[in-house]
């Protein structure tokens, strides 16, 4: 009797799955054929007054103890607060998981017209909630399918923030000769360190950024990256500093969101180098510059766009001319003397054309420049390279999608550990 | 100031302590929370209500969240009737659902389902039955290993099972993302979450997940529902009025007077394990495939939670459905309470109510248990 009513049960749970599994519609791959980032559009271009009670969802991964995701929440205030929206929610510590599109169908639910979600592993669940909420807009940032997914109401948004890191190495780098003046390191010793989180491309392409831009004024330098595995993980960021900084790098960056790096940084005396918001309150004797995505001119574009019905590109990438990269609180105190001008004078070069941050002449993989490399543009399951991304000597990053997908290992930056 | 054993106190009483302590708990939250956001406490409720309950999908996801601690805490029933110790749920559950996912990955990159040919129904045939046997047999064999390892050389089994949920999230951490791993047996290439599982195969993505009925989103919870329904109804039978359930209470009430009475001990303590296993594992298969995704977090903690619904509901399977609708309503709700600046509550500050929900739920077992006699002068009782 027993036995009858187990295979009972799992007959009837099998039987259950399987009849309503012909409702599973397989989904739909036209490929959108949208070009890449183009010239980014702002919200001065839609004209339209969004009326206050029009309802807008931010998502965010950590809460603003992570200076990744407080970069977000304020650029949400400030948009939200420019457009005079007063009916705004923002759902904080949200995992990369169900809990996602769970929270954004909430939010669907409760009338927000758009929604926006900060965290790469958010993508897949914001897609699903974008299929079965057709007239919502879904803006996911640093994602990377929208490209591919062909969905009219979702949209991935990016800056050019590997000009933003170029700049900050350029800081970093005068740093380091101002060093070498004063004899407190020799040229040959000159190496720093970075903490990465994950070998993502968009870590990959942040650290080789920034190396490059030292190397522009510090030509001796090398670079050693430890990745933690995590993007928040304050005790894993600290020690991995300390583990740099005992290893003989005189200068450290970080592209991870704790505190970490830069209080390990400030307890040994060692300068720094932040990302996406000051860390200026840890590190008052330390830290030199932050570059930052500013995310309130896509919010604010974004929203417009929503609220005038136009369509939003599946690729938004934000730019120095669009305010989205920006280099903020240059700590007078720490920094070289002649910080700011060279950082002028590199914005202007990279305005006029004549500067670019991956350009062919400057690096070399195995010795050897590249006259071609083909990135991994269109997301698949395979990661199979698809797009020539190296024309007229440089390498076009954010170009062909908002997310970067410069991956390549240079000369000259040593990692010490790729286990993530 | 002594502290005296108390002679059982009769059920009607034992139930109003109990009754009263979540009622002071839930008014402490209410202060607490109303401290810190200083918003309207009808406001917060009402929040909470159409947070939860507010549309029908939210409805069926509530009471999806619901089933699944029910779930677990149905799973670790038998063992602590048993006086087992099992803190192993969260590892049994990660496990079962470790290897429901596994199966949707490794099955779903074969030829077969990677055709356009094979239609969605026979897919789904083959893939429901492996997804739920490998999620089952894991489960149960999380549950085994303790109990065996206690029968045999009597380990302690709460540090075993607690042990066990570190290897089962070590195990699915290493396969999920580490380098060192071929890349074929990878399951996120260059990722940190495996996202929507399958998702960049366009025939086998959502071949092993729940369906949705219409399209309707919420609809995916109703299976799931459904069979931990089931589960309470049979588990309730089962503990009840069959021949293992009494030597399961036997065993919780003595092991000497069970094996006095030819009961063998270690092959029930065996046996219970691996049902309690295997319904967590059954709890993995379900969470994989109704979310159609896994990462780290699954679990979420239900396995640790489910001890407490147990617990507080005495093993009670009407009790433990109303305490895991308590715990949830207190969890999820409290995420759905905006504050004047934009941002809402979140998991942190819930788990801070659970907190407070489960400690007095725990202190008035003690109150249950002992009575506290004040003054020095009262003799010694023997």
């Amino acid at each position: 009797m027993k036995k009858f009513f187990a295979i009972l049960l799992s007959l009837l749970m099998i039987a259950a799955l399987v009849a309503c599994s012909a409702n599973t519609q397989g989904t739909d791959d036209a490929a959108g054929a949208n070009n890449g980032a183009a010239q980014a559009e702002t919200a001065d271009n839609i004209d339209v007054q969004v009326p206050s009670d029009f309802k807008v969802g931010f998502i965010c991964l950590h809460d603003e103890n992570s200076t990744y995701d407080l970069n977000f929440i304020n650029a949400a205030k400030a948009a939200c607060e420019k457009l005079g929206i007063t009916d705004y929610v923002i759902k904080t510590n949200i995992p990369e998981g169900k809990e996602c599109y769970d929270t954004a169908a909430d939010m669907a639910d409760s009338g927000c017209k758009i929604i926006f979600a900060d965290s790469f592993g958010h993508e897949d669940f914001m897609i699903q909630a974008a299929r079965e909420f057709p007239d919502v807009q879904f803006c996911h940032s640093t994602g990377t399918k929208a490209h591919t997914e062909g969905l009219p109401n979702y949209h991935n948004a990016f800056a050019a923030i590997y000009e933003g890191r170029y700049l900050a190495g350029i800081a970093a780098g005068m740093k380091l000769n101002e060093m070498i003046a004063d004899g407190k390191i020799t040229a040959d010793q000159c190496k720093i360190g970075y903490v990465g989180a994950f070998t993502y491309a968009e870590v990959v392409s942040g650290y080789t950024s920034f190396f490059l831009g030292v190397r522009s004024v510090c030509p001796s330098v090398t670079m050693d990256v430890i990745f933690t595995g995590s993007w928040y993980d304050e005790k894993a960021e600290k020690e991995s500093a300390l583990k740099l900084i005992d290893g003989g790098c005189v200068l450290i960056s970080q592209h991870a969101d704790s505190m970490g790096a830069p209080s390990a940084c400030e307890s040994a005396g060692v300068p720094n180098v932040s990302y996406n918001g000051s860390t200026i309150s840890v590190g008052p004797n330390t830290y030199i510059i932050s570059s930052r995505i500013n995310w309130e001119p896509y919010y604010e574009y974004a929203i417009k766009a929503a609220a005038a019905g136009k369509a939003i590109p599946a690729d938004w990438t934000g730019t120095i001319a669009t305010d989205s990269v920006q280099l903020i609180d240059l700590n007078t105190a720490v920094a070289a003397d002649g910080t700011q001008e060279a950082i002028d004078a590199a914005i202007a070069a990279m305005k006029a054309g004549t500067l670019h941050v991956f350009d062919t002449k400057n690096f070399q993989v195995e010795g050897k420049n590249l006259d071609s490399y083909m990135a991994d543009v269109n997301s698949d399951a395979d990661f199979t390279p698809d797009t020539e991304v190296i024309i007229d000597g440089y390498f076009h990053e954010s170009e062909f999608r908002s997310a970067p997908y410069f991956d390549i290992q240079i000369d000259g930056i040593t990692l010490l550990n790729k286990s993530f | 100031m002594h502290i005296i054993k108390r002679d059982v106190i009769p059920a009607w009483k034992a139930w109003l302590i109990r009754g009263s302590a979540i009622l002071i708990a839930i008014l402490l939250c209410g202060l607490i929370t109303y401290m810190i956001t200083r918003l309207n406490p009808i406001t917060v409720i009402q929040n909470m209500f159409t947070g939860l309950f507010g549309s029908g999908r939210k409805t069926m996801k509530t009471f999806y969240q619901v089933a699944i601690l029910l779930g677990v805490s149905l799973a670790v029933t038998p063992a602590f009737k048993m006086r087992f110790w099992n803190i192993g749920a969260e590892g049994q559950v990660l496990i079962g659902a470790f290897a429901a996912a596994a199966c949707m990955i490794y099955i779903g990159r074969t030829p077969l389902f990677l055709s356009g040919s094979v239609s969605p129904a026979v897919k789904n045939l083959i893939m429901f039955p492996a997804m739920v046997i490998a999620a089952v047999a894991f489960g149960a064999l999380w549950g085994f290993l303790p109990a065996f390892f206690k029968s045999r050389w009597n380990t302690n089994e709460t540090l075993f099972t607690l042990m066990m949920n570190y290897v089962a999230l070590q195990i699915f951490k290493f396969i999920k993302n580490n380098q060192t791993v071929p890349t074929r047996f990878r399951w996120t290439p260059d990722g940190t979450t495996v996202g929507m599982i399958n998702s960049q195969y366009k025939n086998s993505f959502g071949i092993g997940t729940i369906p949705k009925f219409n399209n309707k989103p919420g609809t995916e919870c109703l299976i799931p529902i459904i069979i931990v329904a089931l589960l309470t109804v049979l588990l309730y039978l089962y503990l009840k009025y069959s021949k293992h359930g009494f030597e399961i209470a036997v065993v919780g009430e003595s092991e000497r007077t069970a094996s006095y009475a030819g009961i063998k001990v270690n092959r029930v303590v065996i046996r219970t394990m691996i049902l309690s296993g295997a319904i967590c594992g059954l709890m993995g298969f379900l969470l994989v495939s109704t979310e159609g995704s896994i990462n780290d977090n699954i679990v979420d903690g239900r396995g640790y939670t489910a001890v407490m619904v147990s617990w507080m509901s005495q093993f009670n399977p009407i009790g433990m459905f109303f305490s895991s609708l308590l715990l949830v309503f207190m969890q999820f709700g409290a995420k759905e309470v905006p504050m004047p600046d934009g941002v809402s509550l979140d998991k942190n500050f819930a788990n801070m109510l659970m907190a407070i929900i489960l400690f007095f739920i725990i202190g008035c077992e003690f109150i249950i248990n002992y009575k506290i006699q004040f003054g020095r002068h009262k003799k010694r009782e023997v």
